[in-house]
């Protein structure tokens, strides 16, 4: 072969390059048809309930008009459950795609490792205990104070995380063994008010929760989105990162803390919401190829799926409500028995 | 064939008083060598003589027990991750890939060492990324998936990775294991057309024979220690390959051809 003949060959490769892009415009479809299904379902949500409303009807309340009554029921009570659910679901599945990539596990999820059982053992202490504390700074305090101490017990994250996450297992258990204990032995009263933070519940979100939890989810995503590459690259064995100049250790740590730190603000608005964390990634994978790491379709998928179960939970047996934790893992668990029964051909 | 980087600066490396090992053993104690830049060196020797983990060591996978690893005189522990992974690359034996990556993407992958936080993908990362998959003959089946090739053509793109790094300095973990005699050859002619553009080449290889005819300089292992270091022509000998593999052999020299053949005979007590 002659320089010459390579270097046309280069140049027509060049070109084929240029059609790369309408390649990519078409890998991304998938990402658009996601954000128009968030709207449709966002809508849906918002319209659907013991009281329905028409398409003229939302968009007249949307535009600040209409009925009064009707207007306090959309924007005082329907559009903060589905900005909540927005918000947390996209929060609970970029969490997940991060432990996975950590653990190089598609199985690995923050609340495999009791993240979130310990942000509802500290709720449930402090409402018992009657601190002056609002629940979801208790939430996000019970979740650091568990990372801080799997950190501790498994002595860094390992070089596969399955130490980190053996030890996860652990403390999950003991922390949710904590909240039945503390619930068993406390008034009813008490009981009650605690109850919907040990399944998960988007029924009266706070505000100001949801507020925190915007931002900081926001922040968490915009972070790991300049890291992308970083974490494509920890796909491969250690021995690869390292050499192409990714510090695998700093990145082990970077992960995990914004896994916890993202879990926390979402379980500091819903409470501990299981297996969005783990569809999210999945679906957005099957979507986007399996090498992917599908960060705006993950959270995306997160984001909608916390609506439907949120949906289906205020209107399949209305006037009963099911708490939203319960749908997800009354859908999630059926989903993880398929995916532990069918062996996975990667580890990611 | 086209060259990648015809003029590479040559960088010199050298392991000082080297000891690598895992947890509380240790595999090579106080170990020093130095890279001959612009050559082919193969490491041979047993299994468990530590030809591996010495790669690893110089490759800042294994972190030094003891000693240093220098890159033109610089401890590479103290520079920035990132600026050792633009002058060294390694090809490890471990072929964990992401599920359904094309050869085009794998080879990609290799110039991330090049791209910062904000430096997107540049027409010269675009370039080099092609130039490394025509160096490597995998221009026809970039596109492929990397689980659906044969060995050989898999070994070339994981080279070819290695080779978008663009780096001086390439170590190869291996880069024959399992592969038979014609993918060997391919995968062995790649290398040294690599190491003609100017890279320092330092592999690991348990083909004796192919050692001596690919390598310049042999630098011979035994229990984590260097028995023997230079041209194949004036290191190997029947005591040096009784030594590395207890094994008694002819030597024997082919008119033509500069390097010894090693044809082994029986195990020796």
């Amino acid at each position: 072969m002659n320089v010459l003949s390579e270097i046309k060959k280069s140049e027509n490769k060049t070109v084929s390059r240029q059609s790369r892009f309408r390649t990519s415009v078409f890998q991304n479809m998938p990402v658009i048809g996601l954000m128009l299904l968030l709207l449709l379902v966002a809508c849906s949500a918002l319209m659907l309930g013991t009281v329905s409303l028409s398409l003229e009807q939302l968009q007249s309340i949307l535009l600040g008009e209409g009925d009064p009554l009707l207007q306090f029921m959309v924007v005082e009570i329907r559009l903060p459950r589905v900005l909540s659910a927005i918000v947390t679901g996209a929060g609970f599945a970029l969490a997940g795609l991060l432990m996975q990539i950590l653990a190089r596990n598609r199985l690995a999820t923050p609340s495999i490792i009791g993240i979130d059982s310990a942000s509802t053992t500290f709720v449930v202490i402090g409402l018992t205990a009657g601190w002056a504390i609002a629940p979801h700074w208790l939430a996000l305090l019970g979740a650091f104070v568990t990372a801080s101490l799997i950190l501790v017990v498994a002595r860094g994250t390992g070089t596969q995380g399955h130490r980190f996450i053996i030890t996860g297992l652990g403390i999950g258990a003991i922390a949710s063994a904590m909240t039945q204990l503390v619930l068993s032995r406390t008034n009813i009263d008490f009981v009650n008010q605690a109850f919907a933070w040990t399944v998960g519940s988007l029924n009266t979100p706070s505000v100001e929760a949801l507020k925190i939890a915007s931002v900081g989810i926001l922040i968490s995503f915009i972070i790991t989105l300049f890291f992308r590459r970083t974490l494509q690259i920890m796909q491969f064995s250690d021995a690869r990162a390292i050499v192409l100049g990714c510090s695998i250790d700093k990145m082990r740590l970077f992960c995990l803390v914004l896994s916890v730190v993202t879990t926390a603000l979402a379980v500091s608005v819903v409470g501990p919401v299981g297996f969005i964390s783990l569809l999210g990634p999945e679906v957005a994978r099957r979507l986007l190829g399996q090498h992917k790491i599908p960060l705006l379709a993950t959270c995306l998928v997160g984001s909608i799926f916390m609506i439907l179960a949120d949906l289906i939970g205020r209107t399949a047996f209305a006037p009963l409500e099911l708490p939203v934790g319960m749908v997800t893992a009354i859908v999630g668990s059926p989903y993880l028995l398929w995916l532990l029964t069918r062996q996975p051909k990667g580890s990611i | 064939m086209a060259s990648v980087h015809s003029d590479l600066p040559l960088h010199l490396m050298e392991a000082s008083e080297l000891s690598l090992g895992h947890d509380d053993t240790l595999i090579i104690e106080r170990l020093s060598v130095r890279l001959q830049p612009g050559s082919i060196s193969a490491i041979v020797g047993p299994n468990g003589c530590g030809k591996s983990t010495l790669l690893k060591g110089l490759s800042r996978i294994l972190t030094p027990k003891a000693g240093q690893v220098l890159l033109d005189g610089k401890d590479v522990k103290q520079l920035p991750s990132r600026e050792v992974a633009k002058h060294i690359g390694l090809m490890p034996q471990d072929n964990q890939a992401p599920d359904g990556i094309t050869v085009r993407e794998l080879v990609e992958f290799g110039r991330h060492p090049h791209q910062g936080l904000f430096r997107q993908w540049t027409k010269e990362d675009e370039s080099i990324v092609n130039m490394a998959i025509a160096s490597a003959d995998l221009t026809d089946i970039q596109d492929r998936k990397l689980e659906t090739l044969s060995g050989g053509q898999r070994q070339r793109a994981w080279i070819a990775m290695t080779v978008a790094q663009d780096t001086s300095i390439l170590l190869l973990d291996e880069p024959t294991s399992a592969l038979d005699l014609g993918h060997e050859l391919e995968v062995l002619e790649l290398i040294k057309r690599l190491n003609e553009q100017g890279k320092t080449i330092v592999m690991v290889i348990h083909d004796i024979n192919m050692a001596c005819r690919f390598a310049d300089h042999l630098i011979a292992m035994v229990g984590g220690k260097i028995v023997a270091e230079g041209a194949p022509e004036k290191v190997i000998d029947k005591s040096l390959i009784r030594d590395l593999y207890k094994v008694d052999c002819d030597i024997v020299s082919q008119p033509g051809y500069s390097y010894p053949m090693i044809i082994p005979k029986t195990l020796c007590e």
